[in-house]
């Protein structure tokens, strides 16, 4: 197989990703690529694809990064699986030109071994579609320096009214008070394209770049990082989670990949943010300057398994819902499109089929924010995505944070962005880094105290059932489901709550020298339980029974209890079996 | 009732690895409760029994034996309960 050129669809430091060709392989085909060919471990005919491969001139990669095998090995030990139970080393990545890519899914899913062929748009950070970041003709600098020496960015805190008490911020400064309340031992990787590491407000906590390449287009990504990770002093912004570990990888490299790589790297209670959308079916897949039709990327199902992958470990995946004024209860989320795997239902019906992660509109910010409106507070701003499976919404008008510089530069050196501020980033873009913020500050707040930390099921519950409510505006009705705007005093009330109670869970009797093995499952995970049996029977002498528990850990929303039961006497036992919940 | 998240750590397959936390006041009633980390979709994954020892007068210090009954690792939380 010869080398491929490089071509177009090839991955590049840039602020969107490719068009990408995503195969999935049949689980029962067996197959497996290595050097440019294509073989089975089923033994099924290869002939037909190996073909196909030579005359298109393409290669197929495995997507996630590791060979089949070696991806087997690591899921099935990490997630305690069988091969059944796995898919991520079904997925290929088709190394081709751009040009070449319908003719190629067309022939491939013509072929036994492919269950899905489909070409994915490509990805673009979901910054508002209007969004003119440029600073303004007359700006006017807040310091400068008389003699042309470098200048301090002045003290914009009193612009992030986000920070502020609900409902108008999230309340940011009350999480501040408590211990561990800013994030502490918390750990965030942001993934999109490019940031300016050295920010000169974003130089405390910060991990860098740990995959992938950095953008030359910088300003998205310093600024989502500004939102939750900006210093603590009095210079600039301050980030909302500060005292968490931050960190970042690129999308220059297929984006699944990216988010397995991003998920190996962090434990159970960290979080993970998407700061990226697509073109989907609403314009027939075809990418827009006005993003109408984008939406999030948990739709496509290479992207849906590699989120599922990172919740699977417990992390706490953020995802822009996307800027494309979709409703996604619309039937069209459910037409499957051709080329996707046979197994996919729509994610947005998280009935059929649940990514898991945390979904983010945008709202609107109070009126009169840097002077400005756009609409009712916490209303749905005109171009958020929006339906059931939205869980929360932050501000998507007038972010101040890093980057950009349409709000302040360095006058003697104003190209330089590692001085630069904004009053108005925006989007589901900037919504999303103040709900992982949020987190981040819930999640401190735990682990400071010992306690176990959120997991993605109970984050996306604590998010829906706390806050400030979405409101209407004008031709935008509240009904159109973009959620509350978090509030961390309400959301550290609910997660400092704690209750103890106990029950019976069965009753049985045991015939004599009898072992029973019984299971109780959807125990919340988080919940602290204990079991014990008693017997109902009255005994003569010495013990009756004994038991022991198993337990299973079956999502990462709920746990399965096995309890073994062994009658020690020669009659039957009647036994029951108990629980205490002590707490979470 | 004070609860929480003594340690974390990793099972290897098929292996019982054994924890010890100590200095815990000898007048605290604590109990103790694992759960694995990573999702199985069928079966029991761990088992775990809790032995301990009396440091000294007024510390106690608990050992926890965790078993993994399967054939893969498997990560686990260890937590407490302080019951009084």
């Amino acid at each position: 197989m010869a080398k491929q050129k490089k071509t177009e669809s090839e991955f590049s430091p840039d602020k969107s990703t490719p068009r990408e060709l995503v195969v999935v392989a049949k689980r029962d085909a067996g197959m497996r690529t290595a050097g440019g060919d294509v073989f089975s471990t089923a033994e099924k005919d290869t002939t037909k694809l190996q073909a196909l491969m030579t005359d298109e001139a393409f290669t197929l990669t495995p997507l996630f990064g590791q060979s089949e095998d070696a991806l087997l090995m690591q899921l099935q030990s990490e997630n305690n699986s069988s091969e059944e139970d796995t898919n991520m080393h079904l997925y290929y990545h088709v190394e081709a030109p751009d040009e070449k890519l319908e003719t190629i899914q067309k022939k491939l899913l013509k072929n036994d071994m492919i269950d899905g062929a489909y070409i994915k748009p490509k990805g673009e950070p979901p910054i508002a579609p209007d969004a003119d970041m440029s600073p303004p003709e007359n700006m006017e600098f807040f310091s400068t320096s008389d003699d042309g020496a470098p200048a301090t960015p002045p003290d914009f805190r009193n612009r992030q009214i986000y920070l502020n008490a609900a409902p108008a911020g999230i309340d940011a400064r009350y999480a501040w008070t408590k211990s561990g309340g800013r994030g502490k031992n918390v750990r965030i990787i942001d993934l999109e394209w490019g940031w300016e590491f050295n920010h000169v407000d974003l130089k405390q906590n910060q991990g860098g770049l740990l995959s992938g390449t950095n953008a030359t287009s910088t300003d998205h990504g310093t600024a989502v990082l500004g939102e939750y990770s900006g210093d603590i002093s009095s210079l600039g912004i301050e980030g909302i989670c500060p005292e968490a570990w931050a960190a970042a990888v690129a999308f220059s490299q297929p984006s699944a990949r990216a988010i397995r790589i991003a998920a190996d790297r962090l434990r159970p209670g960290d979080i993970m943010l998407l700061e990226i959308h697509r073109a989907g079916p609403r314009h027939n897949f075809q990418a827009r300057n006005d993003q109408s039709g984008y939406i999030a990327v948990e739709w496509w199902p290479d992207d849906y398994e590699a989120i599922r992958y990172a919740v699977n470990k417990g992390v706490i995946v953020v995802e822009a819902a996307g800027n494309g004024g979709q409703d996604f209860d619309d039937a069209i989320y459910d037409t499957k499109p051709s080329g996707f795997p046979s197994w996919w239902k729509n994610p947005f019906n998280r009935n059929t089929l649940d990514s898991g992660a945390v979904l983010v509109g945008a709202g609107a910010p109070p009126p009169g924010t840097h002077g400005r409106n756009h609409g009712t507070d916490r209303s749905r701003l005109s171009f958020s995505n929006y339906g059931a499976a939205v869980d929360c919404q932050a501000w998507g008008r007038e972010v101040t944070t890093t980057g950009y510089g349409d709000l302040w530069r360095d006058p003697s050196d104003l190209n330089n962005k590692d001085k630069w501020f904004t009053d108005t980033f925006s989007g589901t873009s900037s919504a999303s880094p103040i709900v992982v913020g949020a987190l981040g500050c819930v999640q401190g707040y735990l682990r400071a105290r010992g306690r176990v930390p959120l997991t993605p099921a109970r984050a996306r519950a604590l998010l829906r059932s706390t806050g400030s409510p979405q409101q209407s505006t004008s031709g935008r009705p509240a009904t159109q489901r973009i959620g509350n705007r978090p509030n961390l005093r309400q959301m550290i009330r609910e997660v400092s709550k704690n209750r103890t109670f106990t029950g019976a869970q069965f009753n049985k009797t045991l015939a004599a020298n009898q072992t029973m093995r019984f299971f109780t499952h959807s125990w919340p995970a988080h919940w602290h339980v204990l079991w014990t049996v008693v017997p109902t029977t009255t005994g003569n002498s010495g013990a009756q029974i004994k038991y022991d528990v198993q337990v299973q850990r079956k999502s990462d929303k709920h746990i399965t209890y096995f309890i073994k039961v062994t009658n020690l006497t020669n009659q039957p036992v009647g036994i029951q079996g108990r629980y205490g919940v002590l707490g979470w | 009732m004070r609860i929480g998240v003594q340690f974390t750590g990793t099972v290897k397959a098929n292996k019982t690895k054994r924890w010890f936390t100590h200095s815990w006041p000898e007048n605290w009633h604590v109990v103790w409760n694992v759960v694995p980390t990573s999702p199985r979709t069928s079966g029991a994954q761990i088992e775990w029994d809790v032995e301990v020892k009396r440091q000294s007068s007024d510390k106690i210090t608990y050992y926890i034996s965790i078993k993994n009954k399967t054939g893969s690792d498997v990560n686990i939380e260890a937590r407490y309960a302080i019951l009084n």
